[in-house]
């Protein structure tokens, strides 16, 4: 399986892209969101709720794919392990 | 079981960073297979000659140094970590690994379980 | 004569460590029914140690592993551990010489 990264914040986004696999999948959540102001390279997914919640709804661009929490369950099923960054 | 701790926090930002070490050494009485990497400014906890008892903490590097007694022996360092703080393996207080991006990708990859602290 | 009283937490550990010398130890072995020997002191001093060079008291692996290496191979098993300090002997070493519970005793 391969890893799943959750991302809390900009600079964990930062820390982690030196080390990261081409099939790994990268979730934003909580303050991580902000992330999508610095990144419109990496393929991301990020919390709709919390992209929401900051106003960052219209403010990213096609490299971030919203989901929900069912979504964000789905993910954490398919890898393993799971590493987070704060 | 595999487990890895990710420790990336400064040593003295309230007890994370022991309480982290704390939960190492569990981990380790349990007789999984535990790495350690150092990583960010969870570089700094490694650094030689700490005084944490100056602010009523346990010194961290103490702690660490607990790591070999608990038979946690693979403990690994981020190359780039140690560069952007101009640090070399002689300033730390143990001997560890020094790893590339390749190899912290790799050492991720083989985890059932990545903790933080 | 002052009688200092010395505070213990819930489970019987000094909550200061600066609280302990000999006399606290006979007194917080004497309330397990133990009676220190020589045997007894050895062991004390030797997680002292462990503590000041690591900051947290050994779990029973470790402990096991500074005795071998300190006090030899002979008294290196649980068994003998246990015959001095029964039940659980790393948590009650740590109470006995004044350390902190240790990390896997939750």
């Amino acid at each position: 399986m391969t890893s799943l990264h959750l991302i809390f914040s900009a600079k964990g986004l930062r820390s982690c892209l030196g080390i990261i696999q081409p099939e790994d999948a990268l979730l934003l959540i909580e303050d991580g969101v902000y992330a999508v102001l610095e990144d419109s390279a990496t393929r991301l997914h990020a919390i709709e709720d919390d992209l929401v919640a900051r106003g960052l709804q219209n403010l990213h661009a096609d490299n971030v794919q919203r989901i929900d929490y069912s979504g964000m369950v789905e993910l954490v099923a398919r890898h393993q392990p799971i590493v987070s960054w704060h | 079981m595999r487990f890895l701790y990710l420790l990336r926090r400064p040593p003295y930002s309230g007890s994370l960073a022991a309480e982290a070490i704390d939960s190492i050494l569990v981990a380790g009485v349990f007789d999984q297979r535990v790495s350690v990497l150092f990583k960010d400014d969870g570089v700094l906890q490694l650094l030689k000659d700490q005084q944490g008892q100056l602010l009523g903490h346990r010194s961290v590097n103490k702690m660490l140094a607990a790591l070999p007694e608990y038979e946690i022996e693979e403990l690994f360092v981020c190359a780039r970590s140690l560069a952007e703080r101009a640090l070399s393996l002689d300033q730390l207080s143990l001997p560890v690994q020094v790893l590339d991006e390749v190899g912290q990708q790799t050492l991720i990859a083989a985890q059932n379980v990545v903790m933080n602290d | 004569m002052t009688r200092v009283t010395i505070q213990l937490d819930k489970d019987g550990f000094l909550v200061h460590l600066t609280d302990w010398n000999e006399v606290t130890a006979a007194e917080l072995a004497a309330a397990q029914n133990i009676e220190l020997t020589e045997a007894h002191w050895e062991l004390i001093h030797l997680v002292r140690r462990f503590y000041s060079q690591f900051e947290v008291s050994p779990a029973m692996r470790p402990l096991v592993k500074q005795v071998r290496e300190q006090l030899g191979e002979d008294k290196a098993n649980s068994i003998y551990l246990m015959q001095l300090f029964p039940g659980s002997p790393a948590k009650l070493l740590a109470k006995i010489a004044g350390l902190p519970r240790p990390t896997n005793c939750l």
